[in-house]
């Protein structure tokens, strides 16, 4: 669980601890411009509460926030401030409230799912923390790639671990850690609004994880990489890149790291190409558990028992079911006829409505797939995880696929976005 | 790099282990991190490593999919379990076991002022004592401190393969016994197996021989430079300690101590030692019976307090011809630095004695080592020999 301690200008760097568990800390602001321009006015007050709330002066600093968002209901750093008192005055219920508000009104804002998490896990309710908190790094898919690379640098660093305790040789050192390159960043949806600074707490906390001593040649291979990739505050792709570059420097084969070129791989996929090296700036929580875990290694080494929740099916639920089974289906058919080559079957899976992410025309776009998919001697799609939420005639398809053609071998998160036409499920969007 | 001090690379895994429990992942994580590093070959402290790091990789590896932005990602090797083969499996196990040892001897320390019975009456010149639990894979080392016995160290160890109990040579067990340090041999002189150096024990002692057992060479030595501290059970039945602890030990025993082996040890509680202590002194009894009959040259009594099996080191002469030699016209035998060890197997209760005779007759103390069997309610002197003449 992440220890975030967001910042006020006049704030900078005061890590926030609410409670004395070791996970919690919660963001109290987040820099000003996340709101497409706060007035200089407002920022004034803001501070001003945010002074009070640092000095210990929670129930003062309520009363101020409340007074000013009288006059400005909809500011919402402040109204963010306002939960973080709340939770401070231990008024939890009413804190968790603001918070799930401004979640539900800034789904692209990471601080609010986090102090959402950290109030869940102070409940006790740590399965709620966790999906809240997955929900953080879904504001923001380098967040995303970035955890998920830590965890494969984690995966690694065990792998070598592994080998020195039990003495394995180089050829079973088979754990090949998969490390996933932000290539591609899209420009975050809110219009205006600049990407949140990446938290200077934050960022020495996880760096410091990540490089921990390496223990081996092998694993320092990869903490190079670590510091390059995950942590920093403001690295761009083509530092990224170059990251990449120099783990193929050097000891590859050991550590087991495949850094292809990037740009050898991105063309052939089947939607987005690559955009230009854009600023990336990657904010990483610092992933810890919240889960008890056993004195002994020997319990650390047993995976967590998965709880399982029973939830009751309502008719309503059933009839969402249904919609759900049906796009799967639509969606398996989708990436059958692509493997298949059959390309007007592959291409009437999409709608008329559906906008090319390249941003060329329908007619075009198909006429280039035609091509790409034509062309291939062979083709295998292959999809996991295959998770699908349905709101009326919409639905959201979420999956991993495996795409390979020839010696081209991709792997990639997907997300395709449909509509329900005559009855049909069709694709509007595709997006990685 | 400078190598830990003795126990200290220990002491640190299992802070580590016990952040772990404070579910402090991070500071765990870091900490055994550093120790990795600084002690590569501690195999043990690379599982917990290991454990971390995977545990902290499994909260991840389900990182929700990304709303935009796109991945590539080179596809992983096909997954293959490297934990799979039996070899590999045992040394997880072992190692495993060796850990839990380890976090279980440092919960489970003796009160203190507790010792092991066997120790109950050590002469204040007997400076150490050494006894070793290989339930626990465990040696303490006792200071004695004016007759009394302070543990003054704990350090992990390894015994046989096949465990306790040695009966012959090659049986890869690890004798029970009384035994007492020999040479030390430092590690120079050794293949480099041994580590840093060894410390014999006189295995097969008077009391194993008379129970047929057999095998030679059963040292505390140190381990191999790529192995930190070998798993609970890996020796041919030798005694190994980490090369920290064993030359702390080098350092710091004197030759002759005396080392306790058993698979596990009975703790005696501080306030039942001075009782038992008490109860022993019948035993010394029969010592001042043997000195009588010596100083006066009761051949019956002396007849009738040696074995009739007695064991003849070299082979000839009758014991009390042996003893006749050093006894010769000494009326006033003292006995003193007296130190009696007790020890029962399934073939019998023994008490071992160091002591040493004096006489106004003798140039010098005359140093024993007997070893006295129960025979009915009587004891009889079933071997002695003559140190460091």
């Amino acid at each position: 669980m992440p220890i975030a301690s967001r910042v006020l200008p006049c704030l900078s760097g005061h890590a926030y601890s609410l409670f004395a568990r070791p996970l919690a800390a919660v963001i109290i602001g987040w820099g000003a411009t996340v709101h497409g321009g706060a007035a200089l006015a407002s920022q004034e007050s803001i501070n001003a509460v945010a002074k009070l709330l640092e000095q210990g002066k929670a129930t003062q600093a309520a009363r101020q926030a409340e007074s000013y968002l009288k006059q400005n209901p909809s500011d919402v750093q402040m109204r963010f401030l306002q939960g973080v008192i709340a939770a401070q005055l231990k008024q939890n219920q009413q804190a968790i409230k603001i918070f799930i508000a401004l979640t539900k009104e800034y789904p692209n804002l990471p601080e609010p799912y986090n102090n959402l998490a950290v109030l869940y896990a102070a409940e006790g309710q740590e399965r709620k923390a966790s999906e809240v908190l997955e929900q953080a790094i879904r504001t923001n898919p380098s967040y995303a790639t970035a955890h998920e690379n830590l965890g494969d640098l984690y995966a690694g660093m065990a792998s070598a671990a592994y080998s020195k305790a039990l003495q394995l040789d180089d050829k079973r050192k088979a754990i090949q850690p998969k490390l996933a390159l932000i290539t591609q960043i899209l420009p975050k949806h809110e219009e205006g609004s600049k990407p949140a600074v990446a938290d200077s707490a934050v960022v020495a906390a996880t760096s410091k994880t990540v490089a921990a001593p390496a223990a081996s040649a092998n694993a320092a291979a990869v903490s190079s990489s670590a510091k390059a990739v995950p942590g920093l505050k403001s690295a761009t792709v083509s530092a990224a890149v170059t990251a990449a570059k120099e783990i193929k420097a050097s000891d590859v084969k050991t550590v087991g790291i495949k850094t292809a070129d990037a740009k050898a791989t991105v063309p052939q996929e089947p939607v987005a190409a690559p955009a230009p090296a854009k600023t990336v700036e990657v904010r990483m929580p610092e992933p810890k558990p919240a889960a008890a875990v056993k004195s002994a290694a020997a319990a650390v080494v047993a995976d967590a028992p998965e709880r399982n929740t029973m939830k009751e099916k309502t008719a309503e639920v059933a009839a969402k079911d249904a919609a759900v089974a049906e796009v799967k289906s639509a969606v398996k058919a989708w990436a059958a006829a692509w493997q298949s080559q059959d390309v007007d079957r592959y291409l009437n899976a999409y709608s008329g409505d559906f906008k090319p992410a390249d941003g060329s025309s329908l007619a075009k776009w198909k006429e280039t797939r035609r091509e790409r998919i034509v062309g291939k001697s062979g083709i295998s799609v292959t999809l996991h995880d295959l998770q699908v939420s349905v709101d009326g005639d919409k639905a959201t398809a979420r999956f991993r696929q495996s795409y390979v053609a020839g010696a081209l071998n991709t792997r990639m998160k997907k997300t395709l976005k449909l509509q329900r036409e005559k009855g049909l499920w069709h694709i509007t969007s595709e997006g990685a | 790099m400078k190598p830990l001090a003795a126990g200290k690379a220990e002491e640190r895994l299992l802070q580590a282990i016990e952040m772990v429990g404070q579910q402090n992942l991070d500071g765990a994580l870091k900490a055994v991190a550093a120790l990795t590093s600084e002690v590569p070959n501690f195999r043990a402290a690379h599982l917990v490593y290991a454990d971390l790091l995977r545990f902290k990789t499994g909260r991840m590896v389900s990182a929700p999919a990304p709303v935009g932005g796109m991945l590539v990602k080179h596809a992983p090797q096909p997954a293959t379990s490297v934990l799979l083969s039996p070899e590999v499996q045992d040394q997880l196990q072992g190692l495993q076991d060796e850990l839990r040892r380890r976090v279980q001897a440092a919960a489970s320390l003796p009160v203190e002022g507790s010792i092991p019975a066997e120790l109950l009456m050590l002469d204040a010149s007997v400076r150490q004592a050494m006894a070793i639990d290989a339930s626990k894979s465990r040696l303490y080392l006792f200071t004695n401190e004016g007759g009394s016995l302070r543990m003054t160290g704990n350090f992990y160890v390894s015994v046989g393969k096949l465990g306790m109990g040695k009966t012959e040579a090659g049986d890869q067990r690890t004798p029970q016994g009384v035994y007492f340090i020999g040479r030390q041999i430092p590690g120079a002189k050794l293949p480099e197996f041994y580590g840093k150096g060894a410390l014999t024990m006189n295995y097969p002692n008077d009391w194993d021989r008379l129970a047929g057992r057999s095998g030679s060479g059963i040292w505390l030595h140190g381990t191999p430079p790529d192995q930190y501290a070998r798993l609970p059970e890996a020796s041919d039945g030798c005694v190994v300690l980490s090369n920290p602890d064993l030359t702390f030990l080098m350092r710091s025993i004197d030759l002759q101590t005396p080392v306790l082996v058993r698979e596990q040890l009975q703790w005696l509680a501080p306030q039942d030692v001075a009782g038992r202590r008490k109860a022993e002194q019948s035993f010394l009894k029969v010592l001042d019976d043997w000195r009588m009959a010596w100083s006066r040259k009761d051949q019956r009594k002396l007849a009738d307090l040696y074995a009739a099996d007695f064991m003849k080191p070299e082979g000839s002469t009758s014991p009390v011809e042996r003893l006749n030699a050093y006894f010769i016209g000494a009326a006033d035998i003292a006995l003193k630095d007296l130190s009696v060890y007790s020890w029962a197997d399934a073939k019998g209760e023994l008490r071992v004695v160091n002591l040493k005779a004096s006489s106004k007759a003798f140039a010098k103390d005359l140093s024993l080592r007997q070893y006295w069997r129960k025979s009915g309610t009587h004891w009889k002197l079933f071997s002695e020999d003559v140190m460091g003449s």
